[in-house]
């Protein structure tokens, strides 16, 4: 009863104005986020109106909320706040892990799928493990062993992440880390014997506290990693494979195109696109050549 | 080299003025530049120390994070490397334990827990430096929602710096700057001894030059080199030398020339002392002689009984008389032209009368002398002229007296020839010549000085006061004229003198007295009312007597107010004033009585015989001025003159001598009663009393002729009229006198004086 209502409003307000009103809600007052939300509107209708609205303002959050057609939230803190509210509009979740989403939707909704009933539309930020296999297969086609650091969030789709590998011909090296342990002393054994290291983007804390151990430690035993995220590049990954804000924003429209014209779709959206990102000093210390048509199509997912 | 260790000396001055600034200015520099390089030398130790524990803490994380102790050795030994870096100490939380890696690092409760070890602190000779160790968490998302990341500290390290390479480099500053400083002050020191040399030196050369000069050493010069300034004044003290040089040679010709001076003074003076001692001989001699004559004829007198032998023996005592009083007028002469001059008495006269009464007077003593004596008037000489004929006839006088004096035989000659006058005036040359004994060349040059004759014995042959010449050559000199003495040794002596005359051309004929009788007529002022202003009784008496001897009618007025009063209700021919009276003194009586127009003429009288006092009395309105001791004859011509009675005017020289008749014991007695008052009014010290009763006996001494007592009188009043032992002598000498005198004698044959 619930998602007829959900999509009725839509309808009504798509049928009836031609038009329609976005709350944006944003984690951060920060360029990223409102980037995101500028590639957005800029591919909008003119007639289409929106406001934005950040985590800190709960109460204008709450009074525009009856007066906009659809919810977009970006980035996990955002998407908390909308579930803390409550609110009866549709609602895409945009900039959020798999892993803190299922943490949310467990915690106001009781599973993921309880969420998706309720109007949520998650585009998730993670990339699928296979395009990174992928990427480090046409990187290294020699390498055979594949290390990657799991978290606490992560490790549940362990058996995924060793398929994937196997299915590329290679072997997998797991790590899942242990928070209550020197990183480094986890870290540096299953580093040391991989040919790549691929680590999966975990709980903030995870992320945080082995990024700079797992750089140094490839560093020191010449392992390229494959990292998940623009930063992780810029901090010594020899390659990520990450979601933009353009492409965040591409599948939101897309999303949201998709939602007016044919109604709400309840499940959850894995990224559409993908971009990928490399580290040149890095490589030239590996002796690494990059394919050109990686280089050219790096920002388009080919893989 | 010779140093300068007087501290007061200028060098001293200059090396410690020098050298002090320049130590302390060196000393305080070297510390400041010791200091700042020190605190430069910690300051680089310090950033070593914090370059070298930032670069261990950030380098080692990683292994101390990991445990991983050959690398933690590796980083670290690589930072000993770096100078002054002796040991590391790490730290790590995790493991709670701590690592010393290199020879130096505080153990374990080394670190004094009172020290704050973020900051720099030492320990000994080390510095230590402490770093906290951080694993840096770097937001790795890119949508990444937490702002900031709290750092995780793996734990510290403190680096241990050696202060020993510092202590090395501040010693060897030390010591180079204490090297410069000791060569600036020793190159100070020798400069200032040479620059305190080039003063000194020159100094010392100019003060020994000075310390010569004041011990009367002139002639060593100062060097005129080296120091501008000091050339200055050693310029300035050679001047000074050169100029003092010339001030003692000048000044030891003056003293030459003072002394020669000095000595000619001297000489001079003992030749005045001399003359005036020789003077006062000859004086005394020239008095002596014709007093002795006097009073040995009057001795003679007193026992003579024959009536022609008196008379003879009066006639030889009025002779001496005369003479005695020519010699006292000549020295009264010669002392007023000594203290102000001659005043000439300019009046009309006739020269050939002059002359040939001049003829007469001397004819007699050429005639006594066998000689002749011929005056010869030139016919072109004016004969009415004006001048002093008084005045003139004294230098014709002194000369034919001389002339005649010193001519035994031969003759004596006056001639009067007119010369050619400067102006209007008529001028004349009178030249008298005689025969006589002639005077010697150099002798003739001193014969005009006073008191000066040709040589003693002149005075002991011929007498004389020797003042003859010299008055004459002052009379006429007074009377625009010149005087010159040519003569040979027993030749004879020629004396021409020249005088300017002012031609009198309204020339009346003037009355002539051709006779020279010595008596005045008994009516010659016959009917003629005078008014006799005149305190003291005597006088009173004295000139009543004398004016009715004459036929004149007398009214008497005791004091200034008095002849007033008189004057303003009676009529009077003629008022003779008496100067010193009582209420009012004759001088401002006169004053008051002359300012009526139909006042009759004053005669003023006075013992006074100054200048000054007769010019007050004429500038009062006196008419004239008659001086006491009053000559009879002249006082009667003086009233007749005033009078226009000139018809009966006298030219004859009187005795001098009042011939009216006074009873000696009223004379005596009115003397005795003055002197006793005298006395009572010296004991009283009464002034105005002894100045007024001095002048009246003056006066009273003088009318009466007692010409002793009025010079005792005269000797009183120059004590200044004090009441001193003197003065009583003084009055007692003139009572005895009044006793021993002849003239106050009862038995005084004339009963008169």
């Amino acid at each position: 009863m619930y998602f007829l209502v959900l999509s009725a409003n839509v309808y009504a307000a798509n049928s009836q104005h031609n038009q329609m009103h976005a709350l944006f809600v944003l984690s951060r007052d920060n360029v990223n986020y409102t980037n995101v939300v500028d590639l957005i509107v800029a591919d909008w209708d003119k007639n289409n109106k929106y406001s934005i609205v950040f985590k800190e303002e709960q109460q204008k959050l709450v009074n525009l909320v009856d007066k906009t057609d659809i919810v977009i939230s970006l980035g996990t803190s955002a998407v908390e706040t909308v579930f803390k509210n409550k609110c009866k509009k549709p609602h895409i979740a945009t900039l959020v892990t798999q892993s803190s989403f299922d943490s949310l939707a467990e915690q106001y909704f009781g599973s993921e799928a309880m969420a998706l009933a309720a109007g949520i539309s998650p585009i998730l930020l993670d990339q699928p493990f296979e395009r990174k296999v992928s990427l480090a297969k046409k990187l290294f086609p020699k390498a055979s062993r594949v290390g990657v650091m799991l978290g606490s969030a992560s490790k549940g789709k362990i058996t995924t992440y060793k398929n994937a590998i196997i299915d590329s011909e290679m072997r997998p090296q797991i790590l899942v880390i242990d928070p209550k342990k020197n990183p480094i002393h986890q870290l540096d054994p299953i580093i040391k014997k991989s040919d790549i290291f691929v680590p999966i983007a975990d709980s903030h804390l995870i992320n945080v506290s082995t990024a700079k151990w797992i750089l140094q430690l490839s560093y020191r035993y010449r392992v390229p990693v494959i990292g998940y995220s623009s930063n992780f590049v810029d901090a010594g990954a020899l390659a990520s494979v990450y979601s933009s804000a353009e492409g965040v924003a591409k599948q939101t429209i897309e999303l949201l195109d998709t939602i007016f014209k044919v109604g709400y779709i309840h499940s959850k959206h894995l990224p559409k696109y993908c971009t990928v990102k490399f580290n040149t000093n890095v490589a030239w210390y590996l002796n690494l050549k990059i394919p050109d048509d990686l280089v050219i199509d790096a920002d388009k997912c080919v893989l | 080299m010779k140093l300068p260790f007087d501290h007061n000396s200028i060098s001293s001055r200059l090396i410690v003025t020098g050298l002090l600034p320049l130590a302390l200015l060196s000393t305080l520099m070297a510390f400041y530049f010791i200091s700042n390089q020190r605190a430069e030398m910690l300051s680089n130790l310090h950033d070593t120390g914090h370059i070298a524990v930032r670069q261990v803490s950030q380098s080692t994380a990683f292994a101390l994070y990991s445990g991983d102790r050959k690398r933690l050795d590796s980083l670290s030994y690589a930072t000993l490397e770096i100078p002054s870096v002796e040991g590391i100490v790490f730290y790590s939380y995790k493991d709670n334990e701590r690592l010393k890696i290199g020879s130096v690092g505080p153990s374990k409760g080394e670190i004094p827990p009172n020290i704050d070890i973020s900051v720099p602190f030492q320990i000994g000779g080390y510095w230590y430096f402490y770093s906290e160790i951080i694993s840096e968490r770097a937001p790795i998302m890119d949508f990444e929602e937490v702002i900031e990341y709290e750092p995780e500290k793996i734990g510290w390290v403190l680096v241990a710096l050696s202060d020993e390479i510092l202590n090395q480099k501040e010693q060897s500053f030390i010591i180079t700057a204490a090297t410069v400083v000791l060569l600036s002050l020793l190159l100070a020191f020798w400069l200032s001894i040479r620059i305190s040399r080039t003063v000194s030196e020159p100094l010392e050369s100019l003060t020994e030059v000075v310390g010569k000069m004041e011990f009367g050493d002139l002639n060593p010069v100062a060097s005129e080199t080296g120091i501008s300034e000091l050339a200055k004044l050693a310029r300035g003290i050679n001047g000074l030398a050169d100029s003092v040089r010339e001030s003692n040679q000048l000044m030891q010709s003056e003293i030459d020339r003072a002394t020669q001076e000095l000595k000619k003074t001297l000489a001079d003076l003992e030749e005045a002392m001399r003359t005036k001692d020789q003077f006062l001989a000859r004086m005394s001699h020239e008095l002596r002689t014709p007093l002795t004559a006097v009073l040995g004829f009057s001795k003679i007198l007193l026992e003579e009984t024959d009536e022609l032998k008196r008379i003879e023996q009066l006639g030889v005592i009025q002779r001496c008389s005369k003479v005695l009083l020519t010699m006292i007028d000549d020295v009264l002469d010669f002392s007023r032209a000594e203290r102000s001059g001659f005043t000439l008495n300019i009046v009309a006269f006739e020269l050939d009368k002059l002359v040939g009464d001049l003829k007469s007077l001397f004819s007699l003593e050429a005639k006594k002398q066998n000689l002749s004596l011929k005056i010869h008037l030139d016919n072109e000489v004016p004969n009415n002229l004006y001048g002093d004929p008084v005045r003139l006839a004294q230098i014709i006088s002194n000369l034919l007296n001389n002339a005649i004096k010193f001519t035994a035989s031969g003759s004596v000659e006056v001639s009067i020839t007119p010369q050619k006058a400067k102006s209007k005036n008529v001028a004349l040359q009178f030249v008298v010549t005689d025969t006589g004994k002639g005077i010697s060349k150099q002798k003739i040059p001193s014969l005009f000085d006073p008191f000066t004759q040709e040589d003693i014995s002149i005075n002991r042959l011929y007498g004389g006061n020797g003042l003859g010449l010299s008055i004459a050559k002052r009379l006429v000199v007074a009377m625009d004229g010149d005087i010159t003495i040519e003569s040979e040794v027993n030749v004879g002596t020629k004396v021409t003198f020249s005088c300017e005359f002012a031609e009198n051309e309204n020339c009346v004929t003037k009355l002539q007295t051709e006779d020279t009788n010595n008596q005045l007529a008994d009516n010659m002022l016959s009917g003629v009312r005078i008014l006799v202003a005149e305190d003291n009784k005597f006088n009173q008496q004295l000139l009543v007597e004398l004016l009715k001897h004459h036929g004149a009618v007398c009214h008497l007025a005791g004091n200034g107010q008095e002849a007033i009063n008189m004057s303003e209700t009676d009529s009077f021919d003629l008022i003779l004033m008496d100067l010193h009276m009582p209420i009012m003194d004759g001088k401002e009586a006169t004053k008051i009585i002359v300012k009526n127009v139909t006042c009759p003429p004053i005669i003023a009288l006075t013992a006074d015989i100054t200048d000054l006092v007769k010019n007050e009395l004429i500038e009062a309105g006196a008419k004239s001025v008659q001086q006491k001791p009053l000559d009879e004859i002249k006082l009667i011509n003086e009233i007749l003159k005033v009078l226009d009675h000139q018809s009966e005017l006298s030219n004859l020289s009187g005795e001098g001598m009042l011939s009216s008749v006074i009873p000696v014991a009223d004379l005596k007695k009115e003397i005795e009663k003055n002197l006793d008052n005298l006395e009572a009014s010296l004991r009283n010290s009464d002034q105005t009393a002894l100045r007024s009763l001095l002048h009246d006996l003056m006066g009273f001494c003088g009318l009466y002729g007692i010409s002793e007592i009025r010079e005792l009188v005269i000797d009183l009043k120059n004590l200044e009229i004090n009441s001193c032992p003197k003065s009583f002598e003084i009055i007692k000498a003139i009572r005895q006198h009044m006793m021993t005198s002849d003239k106050f004698k009862s038995v005084d044959p004339l009963q008169k004086i």
